[in-house]
C-alpha cells in the first residue's frame, strides 16, 4: 500500500495541458506537409514520381492529397525545388474528402456539427472503433488517445465495447473484402443519429494498400463518412484535434490556419443521418 | 541436422540455380527427418514460375544452436498433390494450408485442410455502399469448426470485432461450464493481399508495403527487408547504420512490451500500472518519432541505411530519455511483479507445453517462455548483433506469468543494451543512407530474419534476372504462434482468456498479409 501511495507521488499528473495550453510537437515530428508558393520549373515533376501513394499531383500549381498521403517525406526529398516541407503540426482533419487535398500552408476544414447533432453530442461522445485491415499502427494510436497523457475521456469521449452504445465509429484500415460485412452490421447495430469517422490514410483512401484486389479503398466506398482524420498513423493528437473541433470545442486560438472550402456540392458528409 | 540441405546462414545472398531440387515426396521426407533430428522449420511456401507454370515448394530448417539454416525446394505442376508434412510435422500445418489455398497443391493426407485466409477479391463481388444488401462473402460461412459433442457443451463465438481497439479475428470456445475445452481461431479478415501488391508495385511503394504487413512491429519488417535488398544487390551498410537499426528495434520491443504489460495489468483490474505503462509506453513511440519522424518506426529503415541521422540534440534527448525511463520502468515493474494479487492470477494459467511449442514450431517470446531457447539476436544474427552478444531469457512453465516474466526481463535488457549502444555508438562522420535498389547482383534468392517484439520477421525475396520481384514472402510470427493461443486455452477458464491473450498479443495482420 505503501508502495502504491509512493509510486503515485512519483508519477505525478501527466495529462497533457493541450487544449487549454498550447502545444507544439518537435520539429523531429513528420506532420501536415507544407508547400510553399512559386512556380515549378516547366515539366518538373519529380515528387509526383517519388510519392509512393500517388498523393502528389502537379497540375497548374503542386498539390497533395493527405488523405492519399502516408507522410514519408519521398516527396521533401524528391522535390529538387525544395517546395515542399513536412510541418510538425499535428492538425490536418477534414470534414469532406476533397478538403484533404491542400496546396499551401492551409489545413483542411473540419465543419462543426450542426445544432441539433451538438445538443445530443456535443458533451458526451461514445465511440466504438472497428479495424478493418489496419496494421496496427492506427489501433495503437487510438488506443494512446485514451491514455493518461491524451485522456479522451477528460472530453466526454469515451471508447466503448458495443456499437449498440456507440455515437460514432471510428474506422481504421483499407477495408478489405473480408471486413466488409462485419463493418456494415457493426454500422446498423449503431442508434441514429451516428457518425462515421475515416482514420488514417487506409481508411481514407487504401494508403499503402490503394487499388488492392481484396480491399475497398476506404470506408467511404463502404460507409458515408462524417470526418476524415489523415496520418499514417495519426497523431493521438491529430484525433483529439479533429474531435474536438467537429464538436465545436476546441477555442479558435488553436485552430490551425484552414482553407474554407464551399460547403456545396459535398455529398460525402451525412451529418450523422445515417443515409448511405 | 540438415542433411541433404544446402546450407547457409542468415540474409545470406543465395541463387535460384544453386537450389538442391529433389522430388516432392523426397522434399517431404527429408524435412520431416532433420525435423525428427532436431531441426526447426523455419518457413514452408511456395512460388509460381512463371516460365513454365510449375509451383516451387521451399522447405527451409534452422539449426539454432549451429546457427545454421538449410534449403530444399521440389518443383510440382499447378493443381497436384504430394504426401502431406503435417501429419508428420505439425508446425507445418499453416504452411501448406497456405500453399493449398495460394497455389491449389494440395498435400494428402493433411489432417484436416481448412481455408487459411478466404482471399475474397471484390472484383467477385458487387461492391458500394449496399450495406448488407449483397450476399455475403463465403468467409465463415461454411468454415468447418471443430465441434465438441455432447449436451453439457456450450460453444461461445467472438468477433471478428472485439470489444476493444483490436484487430478482427473470429474465436470458437467450446466449453463445459466456466473450463475451455477447445478454442478454434479462424482467421483472414485482415488480408490485403499484401505479398501480391509487393510483387507487383512500383519500387518507391514496395518499403512502405512491407511496414503496413504488421505496423506494429514496422521496424523489424523494415530491417529484415532493407537486409535482404543489401545482401542481393551486394552492399554493406556502415556501423553506424547498423546500429541505428539495432537501437530502433530494441525500442520497438520495449514499447510493445512494455504496453503488453499495461494491458495485461489492466486485464487483472490492476490500474495503476496500466497507467504508468500507458505513459512510459509513450516515451519510446516518442523516441522512435525523434529517430525517424514517425512514432510507430516507419520511413526510417530502408535498404542502403536509415533515413535520418541522430543529430546530437536529439541524441542527447533520447540518452536522457532512456536513463530516467530506466528508472521509472523498473520501479512500475518491481511494483507489478511485487504484488501477490497480480501473480497468482498469472501463475498457472494458460501453460504451454515445451513438448507442443517444439513440435508446432512456436517462436519468440512464447517460444522462450516454455523453455525453447530459440532468438534470431543470438542464433541468426546480422547486423549489430554480429559484434555483441544477446542473453536469452527463457521461462519454465509457458504460463501467462512466464510470458510476464519474460517480457519484464526482455525490457530491463533491451534498456541496458540501447544505453551501451547509445554510449558506444560509432561517431565517425559517416553516411547512415545510400538508397539501394533491387538488384540481383550477388544472388537472387534472400532469406532475411530478424528478432522482432513478437519473434523472428522472416522477409524472403526472390528475385527475376531484371531485378523485379519473382515472390516475396513475409511471415509474421504470428503464423506460427496462433496455434499457441488456441492451445494455451484448453483446459482454461474462460475467464482468463483475456491474460491468455494479452500475454501472447499476436498479430492479425501480420498472419491475414
Amino acid at each position: 500500500m505503501i508502495s502504491w501511495i509512493r509510486q503515485r507521488a512519483v508519477q505525478g499528473y501527466r495529462t497533457l495541458s493541450y487544449p487549454e495550453e498550447n502545444l507544439e510537437l518537435p520539429g523531429t515530428f513528420y506532420g501536415r506537409p507544407v508547400i510553399s508558393a512559386g512556380a515549378c520549373p516547366d515539366g518538373c515533376c519529380d515528387c509526383v514520381s517519388s510519392c509512393p501513394t500517388n498523393a502528389v499531383k502537379v497540375d497548374v500549381n503542386v498539390s497533395l492529397d493527405l488523405g492519399r498521403c502516408v507522410f514519408c517525406s519521398d516527396c521533401v526529398a524528391g522535390c529538387p525545388e525544395g517546395k515542399i516541407s513536412l510541418s510538425s503540426d499535428f492538425r490536418m482533419a477534414g470534414s469532406s474528402r476533397e478538403s484533404l487535398v491542400i496546396y499551401g500552408d492551409e489545413a483542411p476544414m473540419v465543419r462543426q456539427l450542426n445544432d441539433k447533432m451538438l445538443k445530443i453530442f456535443g458533451r458526451s461522445l461514445r465511440i466504438r472503433q472497428v479495424s478493418a485491415g489496419d496494421c496496427g499502427g492506427c489501433k495503437d494510436e487510438l488506443n494512446a488517445a485514451s491514455n493518461i497523457v491524451f485522456d479522451l475521456s477528460r472530453f466526454g469521449m469515451n471508447v466503448v465495447a458495443s456499437p449498440r452504445h456507440a455515437d460514432m465509429l471510428l474506422v481504421t484500415g483499407p477495408i478489405p473484402e473480408n471486413m466488409r460485412v462485419a463493418l456494415e452490421k457493426t454500422y446498423l447495430a449503431m442508434p441514429q443519429p451516428r457518425l462515421v469517422v475515416a482514420v488514417g490514410s487506409c481508411a481514407i483512401s487504401g494508403g499503402p494498400f490503394f487499388d488492392s484486389p481484396y480491399c475497398h479503398n476506404g470506408v467511404d466506398s463502404v460507409l458515408p463518412v462524417d470526418l476524415y482524420i489523415p496520418g499514417c498513423p495519426p497523431h493521438p493528437l491529430t484525433v483529439i484535434d479533429a474531435l474536438l473541433r467537429l464538436l465545436g470545442r476546441l477555442p479558435k486560438s488553436r485552430w490551425p490556419k484552414v482553407l474554407e472550402q464551399p460547403a456545396a456540392g459535398d455529398k460525402t458528409q451525412s451529418q450523422g443521418t445515417g443515409k448511405p | 541436422m540438415l542433411q541433404d540441405f544446402l546450407i547457409f546462414k542468415n540474409a545470406e545472398p543465395l541463387w535460384q540455380n544453386d537450389l538442391p531440387k529433389v522430388s516432392s515426396a523426397a522434399l517431404v521426407e527429408k524435412t520431416a527427418r532433420n525435423i525428427a533430428a532436431g531441426a526447426r522449420l523455419v518457413q514452408w511456401f511456395g512460388q509460381l514460375l512463371a516460365s513454365t507454370g510449375t509451383v516451387r515448394l521451399y522447405s527451409i530448417l534452422a539449426d539454432d544452436t549451429g546457427h545454421r539454416l538449410g534449403i530444399l525446394t521440389a518443383d510440382l505442376t499447378e493443381g497436384s498433390s504430394y504426401p502431406s508434412l503435417t501429419s508428420m510435422v505439425p508446425a507445418a500445418d499453416r504452411a501448406e494450408r497456405e500453399v493449398f489455398e495460394q497455389f491449389g497443391i494440395r498435400p494428402d493426407g493433411h489432417p484436416w485442410l481448412k481455408p487459411l485466409r478466404h482471399p475474397v477479391k471484390k472484383a467477385e463481388l458487387k461492391t458500394g455502399r449496399t450495406l448488407g444488401l449483397v450476399p455475403e462473402n463465403n468467409i465463415g460461412r461454411h468454415y468447418p469448426f471443430w465441434k465438441l459433442a455432447g449436451d453439457a457443451v456450450h460453444e461461445v463465438g467472438v468477433g471478428p470485432v472485439h470489444a476493444g481497439i483490436i484487430g478482427p479475428g473470429y474465436f470458437r470456445f467450446s466449453c463445459v461450464g466456466e473450463q475451455i475445452e477447445h478454442l478454434e481461431i479462424m482467421l483472414g479478415f485482415e488480408h490485403r493481399g499484401a505479398e501480391e501488391l509487393i510483387e507487383k508495385a512500383a519500387p518507391a511503394r514496395i518499403p512502405i508495403l512491407v511496414e503496413s504487413i504488421a505496423g506494429d512491429t514496422s521496424i523489424g519488417y523494415a530491417t529484415a527487408f532493407a537486409q535482404a535488398v543489401e545482401s542481393l544487390a551486394g552492399v554493406e551498410v556502415t556501423g553506424r547504420a547498423e546500429t541505428l537499426r539495432a537501437i530502433a528495434l530494441e525500442n520497438e520491443r520495449m514499447a510493445y512490451h512494455v504496453g503488453d504489460l499495461g494491458a495485461l495489468a489492466g486485464d487483472v483490474a490492476y490500474w495503476p500500472t496500466t497507467a504508468y505503462f500507458g505513459r512510459l509506453r509513450g516515451e519510446f513511440l516518442n523516441t522512435a518519432m525523434d529517430m525517424g519522424g514517425n512514432r510507430q518506426g516507419r520511413y526510417y529503415v530502408r535498404p542502403g541505411g536509415v533515413k535520418r541521422d541522430l543529430t546530437t540534440p536529439v541524441y542527447e534527448r533520447l540518452l536522457k530519455r532512456f536513463i530516467n525511463a530506466r528508472t521509472e520502468v523498473q520501479e512500475c515493474l518491481d511494483q507489478m511483479f511485487g504484488s501477490l494479487s497480480v501473480l497468482t492470477r498469472y501463475d498457472q494459467s494458460a501453460c504451454i507445453s515445451r513438448e507442443n511449442a517444439v513440435a508446432f514450431g512456436f517462436v519468440g517470446p512464447v517460444a522462450r517462455s516454455c523453455g525453447v531457447g530459440i532468438d534470431v539476436r543470438t542464433d541468426h544474427p546480422t547486423g549489430y548483433w554480429q559484434l555483441d552478444r544477446h542473453s536469452v531469457v527463457v521461462g519454465k512453465e509457458g504460463s501467462v506469468l512466464d510470458r510476464a516474466m519474460i517480457r519484464k526481463q526482455e525490457i530491463e535488457l533491451s534498456l541496458a543494451k540501447i544505453l551501451q549502444m547509445l554510449e558506444s555508438l560509432p561517431n565517425h562522420e559517416t553516411n547512415v543512407f545510400m538508397p539501394v535498389k533491387l538488384a540481383a547482383i550477388r544472388g537472387d534468392f534472400c532469406l532475411s530474419m530478424v528478432e522482432g517484439w513478437r519473434g523472428q520477421v522472416i522477409q524472403t525475396l526472390v528475385l527475376n534476372q531484371d531485378g523485379s520481384i519473382a515472390r516475396y514472402k513475409s511471415q509474421d510470427p504470428s503464423f506460427q504462434n496462433w496455434n499457441a493461443m488456441q492451445l494455451a486455452n484448453r483446459g482454461n477458464a474462460i475467464s482468463d482468456f483475456p491474460v491468455c491473450n494479452k500475454s501472447c498479443n499476436l498479430a492479425y495482420n501480420g498472419h491475414d498479409l
